[in-house]
């Protein structure tokens, strides 16, 4: 094999590990924005709604009745948007950077080759391990993820009482 | 049964929550509440909260800085986070690192290649002369002190402790004498550059020893201290994760030895190896009695993560 074609096995296998990982991380983060905007956008709406219900202006609550509908159908796109279907997720960022970092200027001499070789498929063990880690701890400790309200629901439950729906 | 269920679940969330906190306090995040630096690791650490858009990092003189924001990410002490330009890789698992934090609450856990660097970064500062001494004994900057303590694992290093041939019908005793004598024989010689006799290192052979302490030989410790007082303080650094992580001075020097400018061929061994070295005795006793849940398998994962990215971050062009 030429010292070529053997950092570019080992670029993909550093290449695949990385969006394995980073798909995860991705849509978790996704996720909680989407939260964050419906959250956002269902104040809004509420607002709209009660301002509606004071205006005595027929065209004006047409409008505010228009607008409510727009952020209705925003929140039921968001709601509807998985990302784990997302198929941007399938690959790398920035592949440019990494790829003219690792396949460039390769070394001259044999060892400093092997050593780097090496060191790339470090990096992509720690990925792979990092995220494995991460996926037992959350598995094991399912408080680390869990939200306030959650965690209140559960303590309350614990002893035989329910907290009531607002 | 819901209750049931329940208890195991919050219990272990305590018992996690104690544990993280030990491994945090000698690494990395200063977890201590009077250190209220306004460096963007402390603010992580105290709001475990999420608070920036974008991560890049700048290229200057003086090397490659994580930015969050554009503003740079700093280390507890305060300093940038800034790595040199032989270690550009190094800079690209940074940033990942930061860009791909899988939930928006951090935890001590979430950045270990960080945690290594802001380590290096910060013993390099805490030995410039004009130093603030309150910072550097907050941190455990005290060269000196670290050796001393580093040197205590040489005692009992876990590839200097033999089991007796009679456990597991003599398997481990068997695969610790493949696995471990050639690379205290390796790291004799290694040692000995550093004294002006041969070194040799005591070990515990529990067949012969019985269960005794193992204690070094002044020439030995002498040559050991020599040896940390020869490396870099950012390769101190990466020195004291993995011996902490690995519970083994010899797996520090096994490491550091691989990474080093120009490695040395008889102590030469992957990470996978190592971790495989420094976790012989788990192995076996999986293999008979079975893995734990919550314990071999986290510990597996653990020390290959950490004993990899401190890999990483001694690596240098």
């Amino acid at each position: 094999m030429t010292v070529k074609a053997q950092f570019l096995a080992s670029y993909k296998q550093l290449l695949r590990s990385l969006i394995k990982s980073n798909r995860r991380s991705k849509i978790s983060q996704i996720n909680e924005d989407n939260k964050k905007q419906i959250a956002l956008l269902t104040y809004r709406k509420i607002n709209l709604v009660r301002q509606q219900a004071s205006e005595v202006d027929s065209k004006k609550r047409l409008t505010h009745l228009q607008q409510t509908h727009e952020i209705t159908k925003l929140i039921e796109n968001l709601k509807a948007n998985d990302p784990v279907k997302l198929k941007s997720l399938y690959f790398y960022d920035s592949p440019s950077r990494l790829r003219h970092t690792v396949l460039h200027d390769f070394p001259s001499d044999q060892a400093s080759i092997d050593k780097r070789l090496q060191h790339l498929r470090d990096i992509s063990g720690f990925i792979k391990n990092q995220m494995e880690y991460e996926q037992l701890v959350e598995r094991y400790n399912p408080g680390l993820k869990m939200d306030q309200e959650e965690k209140v629901k559960r303590t309350a439950a614990r002893v035989g009482l329910r907290v009531p729906d607002c | 049964m819901l209750r049931h269920t329940l208890r195991p679940a919050l219990r272990d969330i305590k018992l996690w929550n104690l544990r993280s906190y030990a491994k945090s306090a000698s690494l990395g995040i200063d977890s201590s509440v009077e250190n209220n630096l306004q460096t963007e690791t402390n603010r992580v650490s105290k709001t475990l909260q999420k608070f920036w858009n974008v991560v890049s990092s700048q290229e200057s003189e003086r090397g490659i800085t994580i930015t969050l924001d554009s503003k740079p990410v700093r280390t507890p002490l305060g300093n940038a986070l800034t790595v040199s330009k032989d270690r550009r890789l190094l800079a690209l698992v940074l940033e990942n690192e930061w860009a791909n934090l899988a939930s928006l609450s951090i935890k001590p856990h979430s950045l270990p290649v960080t945690s290594i660097v802001s380590r290096c970064i910060d013993l390099e500062y805490a030995s410039r002369p004009d130093s603030d001494a309150d910072l550097v004994a907050k941190i455990g900057g005290d060269r000196a002190k670290i050796s001393d303590t580093l040197l205590r694992y040489l005692d009992t290093d876990t590839l200097l402790c033999l089991s007796p041939s009679a456990e597991f019908e003599g398997a481990l005793r068997a695969a610790q004498n493949k696995l471990y004598l050639p690379i205290i024989n390796a790291a004799e010689t290694f040692l000995s550059k550093f004294s002006n006799e041969p070194v040799s290192i005591a070990i515990l052979d529990a067949d012969l020893h019985g269960l005794r302490g193992n204690i070094q030989s002044e020439a030995t410790k002498a040559a050991a201290l020599k040896y940390l007082g020869s490396l870099s303080l950012w390769d101190l650094a990466v020195f004291e994760n993995t011996v902490l992580t690995t519970k083994s001075f010899m797996c520090g020097l096994l490491l550091l030895a691989n990474k080093a400018l120009t490695p040395h061929s008889d102590l030469s061994k992957t990470m996978e190896q190592l971790a495989q070295c420094a976790t012989l005795e788990t192995i076996y006793q999986v293999e008979r009695w079975g893995e734990v849940e919550d314990t071999h398998d986290v510990d597996y994962r653990d020390v290959r993560r950490k004993t990899n990215a401190a890999a990483i971050v001694a690596y240098k062009e």
